[in-house]
Order: C-alpha cells, then sequence, then structure tokens
C-alpha cells in the first residue's frame, strides 16, 4: 500500500505502474489491438495456377563416382536417389510488402518452423518465417548433411550431425537466405526472413488465404522455388475479403 | 589414335544418353617455391601460374544404366581423358553395379578430394605425388640407387590411378566392397598404353562404416609392373613374374565441423636387379584434418611421408630412395557456396641428405560450375 501522504512513495508509485503498462502494451502489440482497429482489417485470398508444371525443379540423376563408401538405407550405391517433385505447398509462398512495417515487431509464433532434411532434399523448399524466428534443422536421413548459409542476411554453417539431431539457428534480419547442402550439391533452398506475419503458403491445390491485413495498398508478391515471380498491387478494404488469382 | 577412339567412344555414348548433365570445376594457381633440387620443387623455384579445368558428364542412358566421363585440361594444353565408362546400377536388382571403361580404381580414400575445390590443401599427398627411384622399367641397382631423389621413377599411388578396367561394387548393410581388375598397377596405371604386359591388376576393396561419420577401409592390389618392351629379363624371366603387392588402411572421420582422413600403404616390388632379384618395399602415409572455425573460414593440416627398405650395395645397406616427410598447412575462405580461395604452405624434408628442406607456398582458387 501506498501512503497516500507521503509524496516520494506516491511518485515512486506512479512511475512504477506507469513503466509496467507501457512494458504490457510494447509487449502485446498485436493483442492489444482495439475493436475499431480489428474492424478495419480485411483478409486476402486465391490461388496459384500453375502453368510451367513442377518438373523444372526434378534434378537430373546425379553418379555418385568418387564414393568410397556408402551408407545403407540410402538406395544403390551406384546413385543419388532422385527426389520427388516438390508438392506447390513446398516451394510457393505469397506475401505482403509495405512500407508502414519497417523497423515494427510482431510476435513471434511458439511453434517452430522446420526444415527437414529428408531423402537428401530440403523440406520444405521454401519457408517463409517473421524476424526474430529460430527454425530447426532436423536431419530425417541415414546419412550426413551439411546444412550452410552464406547469405548476407545470415551465414551460419551447422556441420555434420546424424539422424534423429537437429540443429537450430536465430535469423535476426529480414531477406533472402539460401540454404545448401556442403556435401549434396543438387540440395538447396530459400528461407523468406519477412518483416510482417502477413504470408502463406498456398495448398496443393494453389489456394491461399492471408487474414486480418490492416486496410491499406500493398505489393503482393509471389515467390516460387528460388525468386520472386509476380507481384500486383492490392488493396484491402475494411471487413472485405479481397480475392487475387496468380498464374506463374 | 587412342586417345581419339577414346574421345569418340564417350561422345558417341553421350549421344545416345536420354539426359545429359554438365557440370565442372576451373581452378587457378600462383605458386612459389624455393631453388632445391627436390622433384617437389616447381618450376625451378620460378613464380609460377597453372590453372586446370576438369569437365564431368553425367548421362543417364536408361534408369539403371550411366555413361560417365571425366575431361581434364591444364595449363600446358594437355587434354586427359580420366574418366571414360558404362556403369550399370542394381543388377537383376541384387544391388550389384557394374562398371567398365577407365576410371578410378578401387583403393583407398581420395574420393572428391582429388579436385581442387575439395582439397582442403594443394595438391595430394606426397604418396600419390612423388616419384620414386623405382622405374616402371628394367634397372640396375647403381642405375636405382643414382634415381634416388630425383623424380623419375614410379609414383606408389599413381595420382588418380585412373586404369582402364571393370569392377564389380555394390553394399551389404554397412559393408562396401568392390572388386575390380586394370591393365595397369597401383603405381603405374599405364593410363597411355594398353596391354602393357599380359598381367592383370587384382584389386579388392572393402569398407565398413560402423557409424555415421567413421568409415575403416582397406584395399589390396596384385599385378605385374614392368612393361613388355622387348629387353631380356635376367635369368630367363618373363615380366609376368614380377610383381607389385599393394595393401591399404585407410579412415574417414567427420562430425561437426571437424574433417579427418588417414591412410597407410605398404607396397612391395619384385625387382629383377643384374645380380640377382630383390623385394623393395615402401611404407606411405598421409593424415589430413580440416576444421571450419566460422562459416566460410577453415583451415586445415596434412601430415604425410614415405619410408624405403633398404638395399645392400657393396656390402653398405642404402634405404633404395630417400625417406620423405611433408607438412601441409592452409587456410580457405569459401567466396561462395562454389568457389574457394585457399592459401597453402609446405614444407618438404628430404631425410638422409643435405640440403633437405624444401618448401613452397601456393594461393589457389577453384570454382565450380
Amino acid at each position: 500500500m501506498v501512503d497516500p501522504k507521503n509524496p516520494l512513495a506516491r511518485a515512486f508509485s506512479f512511475v512504477y505502474n506507469s513503466a509496467t503498462l507501457t512494458l504490457i502494451a510494447l509487449s502485446f502489440p498485436i493483442q492489444s489491438v482495439l475493436p475499431q482497429e480489428q474492424a478495419r482489417r480485411g483478409e486476402l485470398q486465391g490461388k496459384i495456377v500453375m502453368t510451367k508444371g513442377n518438373d523444372m525443379n526434378r534434378p537430373a540423376p546425379k553418379v555418385d563416382r568418387y564414393g568410397t563408401h556408402h551408407t545403407p538405407s540410402t538406395g544403390p550405391a551406384a546413385t543419388l536417389p532422385q527426389a520427388p517433385a516438390y508438392k506447390l505447398s513446398q516451394q510457393a509462398v505469397v506475401f505482403l510488402e509495405s512500407d508502414r512495417w519497417k523497423g515494427q515487431k510482431f510476435p513471434i509464433s511458439s511453434t517452430r518452423p522446420v526444415m527437414d532434411q529428408r531423402d537428401i532434399m530440403f523440406s520444405p523448399r521454401v519457408l517463409p518465417i517473421l524476424v526474430g524466428t529460430i527454425v530447426d534443422f532436423p536431419n530425417s536421413d541415414n546419412l550426413f548433411h551439411n546444412v550452410f548459409s552464406y547469405s548476407q542476411t545470415k551465414d551460419f554453417d551447422l556441420g555434420r550431425y546424424p539422424t534423429g539431431e537437429s540443429r537450430s539457428v536465430l535469423f535476426e534480419r529480414a531477406g533472402v537466405v539460401r540454404v545448401y547442402c556442403d556435401i549434396h550439391a543438387h540440395m538447396n533452398a530459400t528461407i523468406l526472413v519477412l518483416d510482417n506475419p502477413y504470408f502463406a503458403t498456398p495448398d496443393d491445390e494453389g489456394h491461399y488465404s492471408i487474414k486480418n491485413i490492416p486496410e491499406g495498398l500493398y505489393t503482393l508478391k509471389l515467390w516460387f522455388g528460388r525468386d520472386t515471380v509476380e507481384t500486383r498491387s492490392v488493396t484491402i478494404k475494411s471487413g472485405e475479403i479481397t480475392t487475387i488469382n496468380l498464374t506463374y | 589414335m587412342k586417345r581419339s577412339f577414346l574421345a569418340l567412344l564417350v561422345f558417341g555414348t553421350f549421344q545416345l544418353s536420354a539426359q545429359v548433365q554438365w557440370s565442372g570445376e576451373v581452378s587457378a594457381y600462383v605458386a612459389k617455391s624455393d631453388r632445391s633440387q627436390n622433384p617437389r620443387v616447381l618450376n625451378k623455384g620460378i613464380p609460377t601460374f597453372g590453372w586446370r579445368l576438369d569437365l564431368f558428364l553425367d548421362g543417364a542412358i536408361t534408369e539403371n544404366v550411366f555413361a560417365l566421363a571425366n575431361l581434364r585440361v591444364t595449363e600446358d594444353e594437355n587434354i586427359f581423358i580420366d574418366y571414360a565408362a558404362l556403369r550399370l546400377t542394381d543388377l537383376a536388382s541384387l544391388g550389384i553395379n557394374f562398371q567398365i571403361g577407365k576410371f578410378d580404381m578401387p583403393f583407398g580414400n581420395l574420393g572428391e578430394r582429388r579436385f581442387p575445390r575439395k582439397n582442403f590443401l594443394f595438391g595430394l599427398p606426397i604418396l600419390y605425388e612423388y616419384r620414386m627411384a623405382l622405374p616402371m622399367s628394367l634397372t640396375t641397382k647403381a642405375q636405382l640407387l643414382n634415381n634416388r631423389g630425383k623424380g623419375v621413377g614410379m609414383r606408389l599411388i599413381d595420382l588418380g590411378i585412373y586404369d582402364v578396367g571393370a569392377m564389380i561394387f555394390g553394399d551389404v548393410g554397412p559393408l562396401h566392397y568392390a572388386v575390380a581388375v586394370a591393365n595397369g598397377t597401383i603405381s603405374s596405371t599405364y593410363n597411355r598404353s594398353l596391354n602393357a604386359n599380359d598381367d592383370f591388376n587384382k584389386i579388392l576393396r572393402i569398407a565398413y562404416t560402423p557409424l555415421l561419420g567413421l568409415t575403416i577401409g582397406a584395399s589390396a592390389s596384385m599385378a605385374a609392373y614392368l612393361p613388355d618392351d622387348g629387353k631380356p629379363i635376367p635369368r630367363g624371366g618373363t615380366i609376368d613374374d614380377y610383381r607389385q603387392r599393394i595393401g591399404e588402411v585407410d579412415l574417414e572421420f567427420s562430425r561437426g565441423l571437424f574433417r579427418f582422413f588417414g591412410q597407410a600403404v605398404y607396397s612391395e616390388w619384385d625387382v629383377p636387379l643384374e645380380t640377382q632379384d630383390e623385394k623393395l618395399s615402401v611404407i606411405g602415409y598421409s593424415a589430413e584434418a580440416k576444421y571450419t572455425w566460422f562459416p566460410r573460414f577453415s583451415t586445415a593440416a596434412r601430415v604425410s611421408g614415405l619410408r624405403f627398405s633398404q638395399l645392400d650395395f657393396e656390402g653398405v645397406q642404402r634405404r633404395w630412395d630417400y625417406d620423405m616427410l611433408e607438412v601441409e598447412a592452409g587456410v580457405g575462405y569459401a567466396l561462395d557456396r562454389n568457389a574457394v580461395v585457399k592459401l597453402v604452405r609446405r614444407e618438404t624434408r628430404t631425410l638422409g641428405i643435405t640440403d633437405p628442406h624444401d618448401n613452397l607456398t601456393v594461393l589457389q582458387f577453384a570454382v565450380a560450375f
């Protein structure tokens, strides 16, 4: 209890309570959205129509000609297994860009995204994450991988670790991170480190949906495989569902 | 003529291939060694620029038949077809593979370290490169001893051991096996001439991988090594009576950012010297390690050497070549995923003679495409 007659105690209590309230408010920037602001939000949805097919991502068979030994359970020793083509959901991302989000912090999901190493491929091939996210890189193959990246956004080298083990990387800056395996040259993936949470991966039929977007004018981008393949301007209106279909 | 034929065979085969993948590697270096007489001295100690281009072709003819080729071009504009082979995989669904043509013999664990981008340092361990006193032809005891330290004979392991032959290989659980027959020997691959003698090189390799990152291997080989050049063999023997017997054990370990390769080799030759047949032997060894300290930046070190057996010459026991010890260390920086630059320092000791200390400093750049 604060003594109301003691001015020093009252001043301390005011500063303490103000600081606490400020900290709470800063900790929940999205959750503390006022109801009227919530009402000024809209939704973006649509379908990605693939016209180029998926085979472009299928690596040609590569022969392991200098292997002096092989690890069991990885298929015929003489060739690297030819991985199946990626599904659309594993290599396409739809996301929004806007200057209004520069420097703004968004809450990070408590569930860590995973980039798996399975069947001598990265899965997914494209992983969108929010700045400040930690990504897990488990090894699900019965052989070594060596995940690394020399990207300016984030460089790391996780070394070699066995089946069932995992390594983690924190991505602190927005940008594109190219991920490779030092042992298997055909393995490559991209991590899109985004500065806002308004992104979505489509399902395998191409349907996507981004909800709870503040109203305004944005740039909509479709990332497929290694690059942005489609860019559009899109206006989100409060309480409305905007439909944008994308073709690649 | 023979190389033209091989080239035609390779590229004719690739015409048949349903799916062809090209890749390659270019490397260039600037090197400076000191001016001693050791055969490891590069270009008499004059600063030297060199380059090398490797082209790899992978052709899938069917799901289980592949055509493979490597073409190597060096700064002296020589063109080498190191690899030109047909590979049949998973024969009769038994997991057995068959390969025929010209390819690297299954001996040791050099693997992709033979190429500059995957090599931790510059060049190969000394047991792959050093030319010993023993030539691949008839010699006398005096000639042999005179050859010591001059770099005129065979290599213990002949560079990449590319030879013409056939091989069956595969895996049974953690066990890898390879059985091959080839034209030359491990120390003299005869990759530019066929039918040097009537004996085939018989090679066996077994490697065991008890856990991920650790592989223990052993290889053995036996073949006649003298060529059929028409010279009479002393005491009425034939060239097929004089063989090289060579065996090795190797170890590979990797975990995290650390890698290690070790190899020990023992070889013995039956040599028809002028007065009697001699058994000459040599032990070679190599150990190298690499550690990546930060993304892009790594260091590596290698120790390798050769130790020769003794030979009686006019009542005095002498080694038939000078023992060698080589230590290398280097730093590597990955400019890109496919490009690396290395600075390497190599110190070579020729034991048993004066002025035994040679060195080499080299800056090398390698990029894969």
